[in-house]
């Protein structure tokens, strides 16, 4: 299977319309960036707007997390949107290398991705206020309104990553590699941590031995490593994003305590202090490694076997020492060793209305304990996941525009 | 109770034709939102309307009229039933408003079905805290508004065009070196790249279709407000027709669910003539067994009944059970009541300011001429003799007098006394739970208990012949109004009929 690109024209020929693009490399590669902060700011915004709930508990559109969200949603889209501006009216021969046509209209794969990204996000939000009238201001993280929210957030992230892959694809044909190869990465540990946030009521520490927990795992994060340690332009990709997402969830563990904050909503059953952090990352930088590990092996070999191996190996690999590592990690996690600022663990991390008696311990009757057969079924979610995150791997490895 | 859906429009949504959810036909405490208290936090009058909730979470809003002093301060804290204070958040100031000088707004989230008491708080050398009791009940879910459904459904038909055509465009041309031109196999990705997004639509509109209905349904049955199940009958006995209430709720047997005695009384049941809204009965079934209560009919014609029962649960959560029965051959015309305080009138209601009561004894209702929905009212009477000499009013159910106001469809009905709408009950459930005997005792007085004052007092009180009720239209029409007291041991009812704009 041929995954390189080394006969591509773009940048090696001096004529037009590739001058064109060079003189937009510069130009690409601030906006792609900007869009990833962008990004990295709703990523940021949503979890602090989790514990802001979680924390205080009143919530009106103005808050500081929501303002956070927005300004990257719009940042970005805005961004994305004058790409599309740019290469369809302003100047449609410098951007034709490097953009996709859609409906007449013409910009990056990314910029597109990033525009139907905010415009789900605009669209969501009066939606998001008729459900809170209609049903309730919202005490989870998963409704409707709220899906349609974070497919829009991901839409945003995802078209940022996309923009990066894109730029790497071309400087890695061209061989003159972007200013920052880490930017892929960096956007898809984002992209990463964004789609955790997601499995957040199945990932508590205290839910780690649950059948439940291997299940969201095992659906979510093979997508994510496999992919990226598909895409071999970089080494150690999977690794380097896990690192990415552990660094981001860090970062609101250790910052979201250090502000004080009450609880404003009767009744509380447990009298915070301080704003509540989310809980330690997964430490999916373990099974990241061995997925790369795996790629490495198999980088160079065609045959559709090797592919079948990639995904049976990464989705095992992965499922294994995942769950090893956060069985032990959990038990750590909840126990009182772990209540400190570092770890946030032994209940820190959670002040829903539940009592405190219960951090310590595994929550079994929520959920069934994990299982023979519930790993089966993790297995097969986990191929499942695998086999997506290969193919769409391939795709990023691929991309150019 | 109907709820109807539409499955083209819910599935809309995710495509960009939106849900269409009509609100369930179901009222409880009926069609008032406001809660109002006039009373004294301390040695200050106060009035209190609090606006509930019609979700869960939702935001309760507090005003508070100061009438005599000036606190430092005002506060206003939500108590949840089942843990008061001891999980209840630092108060909210409520913020004095432009250009008034004495009225005072705070809004308070309540979290969790279930009763909640308001303490408000007035800060000061004077003041003092009192508990006005609220439901945190959903009694319906909100249409969508015919502007956001269109809104929603363009915007979703142009994310779910979207989606086809970024795959389509992606499959297509992502892979395209630059100045490379299109070839077939990049046509050919792109009908995949069709599919994908298609798929990617399909799976959309169908899972987002059951999960919201999912969502409505668990919303239907676990979080909207479900009145006690209850069986009403009209027996023959030799005594005369014989009213029954059966409650049939399971959930009655749940500790929170039993009821608590209000002023004296387990139930408080009016019968209000469905076609004219002429006649109108007060009653008190008293328990002929663990659930259920009966009460002899006074002498009221055949006919088909309007029916409310007003409860209290231990919780403090107060519901208005409604319902309609047909009496008929009613032989009862025997004065010996099932209760001594059962009522009943049967008269004209009356547009003008004063009514007959009888003889030589007359009512004036002193109303603002121009009422309004959503500002407190004062429906204040003065009784009087052919002189216009007060005449003295007997405590009547422990006050002195009752108030019913009933929009003349039946779609908004409640009991007020002159404390206002809260259930004194509910009031003296959270005072216990906060302060023990002592602030039962306190809010006996405050709610204008006349039994919690020495007997003298009490009466003392009634000379004047005045007595007001503190009240919020929420919506404007035709209202009746029924002003029940106690003169010379006879329990009188005076009906008005006035226009709320």
């Amino acid at each position: 299977m041929n995954t390189t690109t080394s006969s591509l024209p773009i940048e090696s020929d001096a004529a037009s319309p590739l001058r064109g693009i060079r003189s937009l490399r510069g130009t690409l590669e601030r906006l792609t960036t900007l869009i990833i902060v962008g990004g990295a700011f709703i990523t940021f915004g949503i979890l602090w707007d989790i514990s802001w709930h979680a924390t205080i508990g009143r919530d009106t559109f103005w808050t500081p997390a929501h303002m956070m969200i927005y300004l990257g949603g719009s940042l970005s889209g805005c961004l994305a949107g004058w790409m599309a501006l740019s290469a369809t009216f302003l100047n449609p021969e410098g951007w034709r290398g490097v953009s996709v046509r859609l409906l007449g209209a013409r910009a990056p794969l990314g910029a597109w991705v990033t525009i139907w990204g905010a415009l789900a996000m605009l669209t969501s939000a009066p939606l998001d206020d008729w459900w809170h009238n209609a049903y309730g201001l919202d005490v989870k993280i998963l409704s409707p309104p709220h899906a349609l929210l974070a497919a829009g957030m991901y839409g945003v992230v995802t078209g940022g990553h996309l923009l990066a892959a894109a730029g790497r694809n071309r400087g890695v044909a061209a061989g003159s590699p972007m200013t920052s190869s880490w930017l892929p990465i960096i956007a898809n540990g984002i992209q990463l941590a964004l789609s955790s946030i997601l499995l957040t009521e199945f990932s508590f520490p205290n839910l780690q031995h649950s059948a439940t927990f291997a299940m969201a795992s095992a659906a979510l994060y093979p997508t994510f490593l496999v992919s990226a340690a598909r895409q071999s332009t970089t080494r150690w990709a999977a690794t380097k994003m896990s690192i990415v997402y552990m660094a981001v969830m860090c970062v609101m563990v250790w910052i979201l305590p250090l502000f004080t904050a009450e609880p404003k909503l009767a009744p509380i059953y447990n009298h915070l202090t301080h704003m509540a952090p989310p809980a330690f990352p997964h430490l999916l930088f373990i099974p990241a490694l061995a997925l790369d590990l795996i790629s490495r092996a198999i980088q160079k070999k065609a045959h559709w076997g090797w592919e079948l191996g990639r995904v049976v190996g990464s989705a095992t690999a992965f499922l294994v020492l995942f769950l090893f590592v956060q069985w032990h990690f959990s038990t750590f996690l909840i126990s009182p060793a772990a209540d400190n600022a570092f770890f946030a663990g032994h209940g820190r991390y959670f002040s829903y209305m539940g009592d405190l008696q219960y951090a310590g311990n595994f929550w079994t009757r929520r959920t069934a304990e994990l299982s023979v057969s519930a790993f089966g079924w993790a297995l097969l979610v986990a191929l499942a996941g695998a086999a997506v995150g290969s193919h769409g791997g391939r795709f990023l490895s691929r991309i150019l525009r | 109770m109907t709820f109807h859906t539409s499955f083209l429009l819910r599935v809309g949504f995710w495509i960009g034709l939106l849900s269409i959810c009509f609100p369930l036909s179901m009222e409880a405490h009926v069609g008032n939102p406001h809660v109002v208290f006039e009373g004294k936090a301390g040695a200050m009058p106060i009035r209190v309307v609090v606006r509930q909730p019609d979700v869960v979470p939702g935001l309760a809003e507090i005003s508070v009229q100061v009438l005599e002093g000036t606190p430092s301060r005002v506060t206003a804290l939500p108590l949840h039933w089942n843990v008061a204070r001891k999980g209840a958040p630092a108060a909210d100031v409520a913020r004095l408003l432009p250009g008034e000088t004495n009225l005072y707004q705070a809004q308070l989230w309540l979290m969790t079905s279930g009763a909640y008491g308001v303490e408000v708080s007035l800060e000061g050398e004077r003041g003092g805290s009192v508990i006005v009791p609220v439901n945190s009940v959903a009694y319906q879910r909100k249409a969508m508004p015919m502007v956001l459904k269109i809104i929603s459904a363009f915007l979703g038909f142009v994310l779910a065009v979207g989606v086809i055509a970024i795959s389509v465009a992606g499959s297509r041309d992502g892979h395209r070196p630059s100045g490379e031109e299109r070839v077939l196999s990049g046509q050919s990705r792109g009908v995949v790249g069709a599919v994908v997004g298609l798929g990617v639509v399909a799976v959309a509109v169908l899972g987002g279709y059951r999960w919201w209905d999912a969502e409505d349904e668990a919303h239907r049955t676990r979080v909207l407000f479900k009145p006690v199940e209850h069986r009403v009958a009209v027996h023959q006995t030799p005594e005369g027709s014989r009213i029954q209430l059966e409650f049939t709720d399971p959930r009655i047997r749940q500790s929170s669910f039993a009821f608590a005695e209000d002023h004296g009384k387990w139930l408080h049941l009016f019968l209000i003539g469905a076609s004219s809204n002429q006649i109108f009965a007060h009653l008190h079934p008293t328990r002929s067994g663990p659930q259920s209560f009966q009460s002899l009919v006074p002498a009221l014609p055949e006919g088909v009944y309007r029916l409310f029962v007003d409860l209290t649960h231990e919780s403090g959560l107060t519901e208005t059970l409604t319902n309609a029965v047909r009496i008929a051959n009613n032989v009862s015309s025997s004065p010996v009541d099932s209760d001594p305080d059962d009522s009943f009138s049967n008269v004209a209601l009356s547009s003008a300011d004063v009514v007959e009561l009888g003889p030589g004894i007359r009512m004036k209702l002193k109303a603002s001429t121009m009422l309004k929905t959503g500002r407190p009212e004062v429906l204040e009477v003065f009784v009087e003799d052919e002189q216009g000499r007060a005449v003295a009013l007997q405590p009547y159910l422990r006050m002195l007098g009752h108030a019913v106001v009933e929009r003349v469809d039946g779609s908004v009905f409640s009991h007020v006394h002159p404390a206002g709408t809260l259930s004194m009950a509910a009031a003296r459930g959270f005072a216990k739970r906060t302060g023990g005997d002592v602030a039962v005792k306190d809010v006996d007085a405050v709610c204008g208990d006349l039994s919690a004052m020495p007997e003298a007092q009490a009466l003392a009180l009634g000379l004047g012949g005045r007595v007001g009720f503190p009240f919020v239209f929420p919506v404007d029409g035709d209202y009746a109004i029924w002003i029940q007291v106690k003169v010379k041991s006879q329990i009188l009812t005076g009906a008005f009929r006035r226009t709320v704009h």
